[in-house]
């Protein structure tokens, strides 16, 4: 499906048209559920959190400003929603205290990887983003999939940019091993 | 832009993007547009006192206060204004509708003023911090 522009759909929407903001979230939804998830680790506490984020932006849209985009505005919701719903699961998020550094090699993820098909290959990634933790892959997620700049990643998350480059960086590093790690793993179930 | 070429070129990008977003399954949209019904439906009650009724209350309130402040008591009786253009022979009992006494916090023009004012600072308070509320 093909999708308009944002502007387009939030025109729509403030003249009252309900199509329009079906729409709007259709375009959304998957990006926000994956942000939600990526921080609860738990698909029914995101799908939750992501219903909640969309109708809170429903009641607030004409409040919204257009000074940042509406996908960062719309992530910046769901992220602190996120971090509401931990809060109230009384489970932690993870403090920038809590990264221990780790000098071990980087393995070879990816000569292993391109032989997967491409099915396999993107549950394995998907997995090995689950493991890590909620701030790291928050910040991999808001990075690479969303294409969110770390001007912007700053906007929704509030750390400063170089807590967000430390957490990119230590990020990067989990992934690779949890990629190794699932992978192993993924082979041996598949064998 | 420096950025966005070390992204790009940055091999997790093409694995994460490849891996794309987790997908929300069936009936997540229709789930919303249901909670928004529901809260539409919810939000539409009606104020226990209409916004007419408190139009006509403020009035009243505002009155009695400007009336108060400018107006100097007298001996004077309000039932005399009854008198004067009707020139009607009443019966001896006379109801006395004399001005309610002040109370003595408000024997002074400058102390009125002040309770007053505080008053409506009081109600602007209140609405612009309900108004910020909305906002966030």
């Amino acid at each position: 499906m093909k999708f308009k522009e944002d502007s387009e759909y939030i025109l729509a929407i403030k003249k009252g048209d309900r199509k329009a903001y079906g729409l709007l979230v259709q375009k959304h939804q998957s990006y926000a559920y994956t942000l939600a998830l990526r921080i609860l680790k738990n698909s029914e506490d995101a799908k939750e959190v992501a219903q909640d984020s969309f109708i809170k932006i429903f009641h607030n849209l004409h409040n919204f400003q257009e000074k940042s985009a509406f996908k960062t505005w719309l992530y910046k919701i769901v992220y602190h929603e996120s971090l509401g719903k931990l809060r109230k699961n009384k489970r932690q998020f993870v403090s920038l205290e809590d990264f221990q550094e780790d000098n071990s090699r980087e393995p070879d993820y990816q000569s292993g990887l391109d032989l997967l098909e491409e099915k396999d290959r993107k549950k394995i990634i998907q997995i090995a983003l689950n493991k890590l933790r909620p701030a790291e892959s928050t910040i991999l997620t808001l990075y690479y999939l969303d294409e969110q700049s770390i001007k912007e990643i700053e906007e929704i998350t509030d750390f400063t940019e170089s807590n967000i480059k430390i957490l990119l960086h230590r990020g990067r590093k989990n992934l690779i091993k949890e990629l190794n790690k699932t992978h192993h793993k993924e082979t041996l179930r598949m064998l | 832009m420096n950025e966005k070429l070390d992204k790009k070129n940055d091999p997790l990008y093409k694995l994460i993007q490849e891996a794309g977003p987790e997908e929300v399954g069936s009936g997540f949209l229709s789930s919303i547009l249901v909670q928004l019904d529901q809260k539409t439906t919810i939000t539409s009650y009606k104020p226990i006192i209409s916004k007419k009724s408190w139009l006509i209350f403020g009035l009243i309130f505002i009155t009695i206060t400007v009336f108060s402040i400018t107006q100097v008591p007298t001996e004077s009786n309000w039932s005399d204004f009854l008198y004067i253009p009707l020139d009607l022979k009443t019966p001896a009992i006379n109801i006395d509708f004399r001005l309610p006494a002040l109370p003595a916090i408000f024997k002074t023009n400058i102390m009125a003023q002040s309770i007053i004012s505080f008053i409506i600072l009081s109600f602007a308070f209140i609405i612009i911090r309900n108004k910020l509320i909305e906002l966030k």
